[in-house]
Order: C-alpha cells, then sequence, then structure tokens
C-alpha cells in the first residue's frame, strides 16, 4: 500500500531545469532601459555617499591640524609662486563655471519643475564642499568656497540635463514644470476637439456620398429625351464647369498636402500614427467621393450626347483621378511605414482571419 | 493584403497617448489637423453644389415633360 502512494522520482523536475527556465524570461526594451536608468540612478546615489563619506573623513583631517599645520598649509597657497598659480588657475576656472551653473539652472527650471532643479543642484554641492571645509581653516576664503559649492552643482545639473531626455515619460511627466503640464493638456484637447469636428464632417460626407449614388440611379433611369435635355442643360451652364473645375482643384489641393506632409511636419513622421489618424486616414476614408460626384455629371453628359462636357469632365476626371492616386500612394506608404513598425507580434494579428 | 484592410488594421490598431507627445509635436499635429479640416471643408461645399445643381437640373427636365 505505501509502496502504491510514493511518487516516482521523474515526475519531480530538478530544481537546474527550473533555474534555466526562470532565465529565459524575456525583458522587454523599455523594462531594460528602466532597469538601466534606475542602476544609474543607484549608482550616482553611492558615488554621491561615497563623495560625503570623504568629505567628512577629509573634514575631520583638517579638523585634526594643529593651527600651524593649518597655516602652513595656507602659506604654501598664498606666498609660494606654485601655490599662487593653482589658487588662480582654481579661482579662475571656479568663476566661469558659477556663472554657467547659476545660468543652466535657470534653463532647466523652464523646462522642469524649478524644485527639483534646485533639489538636483543642490546635491552638486558636495562635489564643490572641499573648498567649504577648507574655509573654516582659513585656507580658503568664503567666496571661493561659495564658488566651489557651485561648481559641484553645475556639474550635477550638467548630468542631470544630459540623462532627463532619457528618462522614462511618467518620470519625465513627474519633473516637468507644471505649466508645461497644463500647456500639453491644453494642446491635447484641441487636437481632441478637432477629431470630433472631423468625424461631424464626415459624417457629412457619408451623406453626400449616399445622395450622390441615389442621383446617379435617378439620371439612369431617365428616359432617352430627358437625358439630352438634362445633358444639354447641363453643358449651357457655366455652373457646371466652374463646380468641376473647383473640384478638381480641390483634389489637387489634397494631393499637394500629402506630397508635402513630411517636408511641412517632420517631427510626425516618427509618430506615424498620430500623422495617419489626425490628418490623412480620416480624409482618405470617403476620398473616392469626389470620384463619384464627377462620375455621375460625366454619367448625365455621356448619356445627352453633351460633346463640350464630355471632353472637359474627361481632363478633370483625368486630374482627379491623379490626384487620388497620388494621395493613396502617400497613404499606403504611411500605413506600410506603420506596419513595419509593428512588433512580429502585432504584425500576426493585424492579418486578416 | 489589399490597400483597405491595411488601412482598417491601422485604425484598429491602439494608438500611444498624445500626452506621451512633445508640445512641438502636438502643434503640427493641431496645424496638419486644421489643414485637413479645411480640404474637407472645401471638398464638402464642392460636392454639395454639384449635388443640388444636378438635383435642380433633373428636377426641371422631369417639370417640363409633364
Amino acid at each position: 500500500m505505501n509502496e502504491m502512494i510514493i511518487k516516482p522520482k521523474n515526475e519531480v523536475a530538478p530544481p537546474s531545469v527550473e533555474i534555466a527556465k526562470e532565465k529565459t524570461i524575456p525583458i522587454s526594451p523599455e523594462e531594460k532601459n528602466e532597469k538601466q536608468l534606475e542602476k544609474s540612478a543607484t549608482n550616482i546615489e553611492v558615488q554621491s555617499q561615497k563623495l560625503e563619506n570623504n568629505q567628512v573623513k577629509l573634514e575631520q583631517i583638517i579638523e585634526s591640524l594643529l593651527p600651524e599645520e593649518g597655516e602652513f598649509v595656507a602659506g604654501e597657497l598664498e606666498n609660494t609662486e606654485e601655490g599662487k598659480n593653482i589658487m588662480r588657475q582654481l579661482i579662475d576656472k571656479a568663476s566661469r563655471l558659477s556663472n554657467s551653473q547659476k545660468y543652466l539652472e535657470e534653463k532647466l527650471s523652464q523646462k522642469y519643475n524649478p524644485k527639483v532643479v534646485k533639489v538636483i543642484g543642490g546635491v552638486g554641492k558636495v562635489f564643490g564642499g572641499l573648498s567649504g571645509m577648507l574655509i573654516g581653516h582659513g585656507i580658503l576664503s568664503a567666496g571661493t568656497a561659495v564658488v566651489g559649492a557651485k561648481v559641484g552643482s553645475y556639474t550635477v545639473l550638467k548630468v542631470f540635463e544630459k540623462y532627463a531626455i532619457h528618462l522614462p515619460q511618467s518620470f519625465n511627466e513627474k519633473i516637468k514644470k507644471k505649466e508645461e503640464k497644463e500647456i500639453i493638456n491644453e494642446k491635447v484637447e484641441k487636437i481632441e476637439k478637432g477629431r470630433e469636428d472631423i468625424r461631424e464632417k464626415l459624417k457629412e460626407r457619408g451623406k453626400l456620398k449616399l445622395e450622390i449614388g441615389n442621383l446617379s440611379e435617378e439620371i439612369n433611369s431617365l428616359s432617352d429625351q430627358e437625358k439630352n435635355k438634362l445633358a444639354t442643360s447641363l453643358e449651357k451652364d457655366e455652373k457646371t464647369f466652374s463646380l468641376t473645375q473647383s473640384l478638381k482643384s480641390t483634389y489637387e489641393k489634397y494631393s499637394k498636402f500629402y506630397e508635402e506632409f513630411e517636408t511641412k511636419y517632420p517631427l510626425l513622421t516618427t509618430g506615424v500614427e498620430f500623422a495617419v489618424h489626425a490628418s490623412i486616414g480620416p480624409i482618405l476614408e470617403g476620398i473616392e467621393v469626389g470620384e463619384r460626384a464627377l462620375h455621375m455629371v460625366e454619367l448625365a453628359a455621356a448619356a445627352g450626347g453633351a460633346e463640350k462636357l464630355t471632353s472637359h469632365l474627361f481632363n478633370v476626371g483625368n486630374s482627379i483621378k491623379f490626384a487620388i492616386n497620388k494621395a493613396k500612394e502617400k497613404l499606403l506608404k504611411f500605413s506600410n511605414k506603420a506596419i513595419t513598425e509593428q512588433t512580429p507580434i502585432e504584425q500576426i494579428e493585424s492579418l486578416p482571419a | 493584403m489589399n490597400f483597405e484592410t491595411k488601412k482598417m488594421n491601422n485604425n484598429d490598431k491602439p494608438k500611444k497617448d498624445l500626452k506621451d507627445l512633445s508640445v512641438e509635436q502636438l502643434d503640427q499635429i493641431a496645424e496638419s489637423q486644421n489643414e485637413s479640416k479645411k480640404l474637407l471643408d472645401e471638398e464638402i461645399a464642392n460636392l454639395t453644389a454639384i449635388k443640388d445643381l444636378l438635383k435642380e437640373k433633373i428636377k426641371e427636365v422631369k417639370e417640363n415633360k409633364e
């Protein structure tokens, strides 16, 4: 009986296999990036802590100096040529960097929350702390110590400036200046409103498409005599020519809009989805409506033998078709680009069933 | 995969949040959106005028017959 409830050994996977499985869990590039940033942030924190510890140690050393030893160091710096040179160069460089620090702090405060910039700049004072220590022993003047602190602050702010643009969006959002967030919200609202406007216009155009379809059927159902009359009436009316010409001009503008899109809006080429959905996509959904309208006039003109009008429409039609094809080519290019930017899984999922 | 299918797939694809974009990118979207709105308005106006003209002409032809 006992033998029956004993599990065979081979049912339990050896621990090494489990470990091997865990090691193969894939990490997305974003996760990898975040981990690296976290690592960098931890490193900066550790290094800052080390610097602070060193500062404390140096302070202890300086404090342990006898007054005459401190005087000796100060004397060497102030009285020997070598000491004077070192101090001159140090003060000169520090002064310039101090001004740069002020400028950089102001510049970053325009983009990021000024409080965050101040805190980050404050961390850098650790680097300049050495001069602060020396002043307590009369080795450096108070002014030089302040300059030294600013130099440290500048270094850290410079690093922050470099890394801030690569931080994850969620973190960047937190440290961004409040006013910029508000600006972004306003702009997003405006775009959402624009999308709603476009949706309404598309509904209107959809309705027109149906009406145009119905009119085409109505023209087809006319008798030959009626068709002749309609064609003659259209041919005599200058409005027919000017309106079809105007439609042609609209489609030429569409064509130009698509052709110049990347040049005019270079920043949108990196956000293809937005470019397609906010501007190009909605328009193209019903771009054949114009072609249909023209066909409707063509139908009336051809059926009634209106030669002048037929010839005019032939030319207009060609231009419209050309414009539509240009537009389609552009959208196809954008669509292909959007598709190639998909991950393999997304590409498989997007295939038709 | 034909043109229509590609278009639909792009429409179905989840979009990124607009708030993730820079101020400059948002400005360009708004600008391109305005341009496309103007074109749509122009197109709708032209199509409506052509439709109305034909409607009127068909009506005239039919009325003359009666």
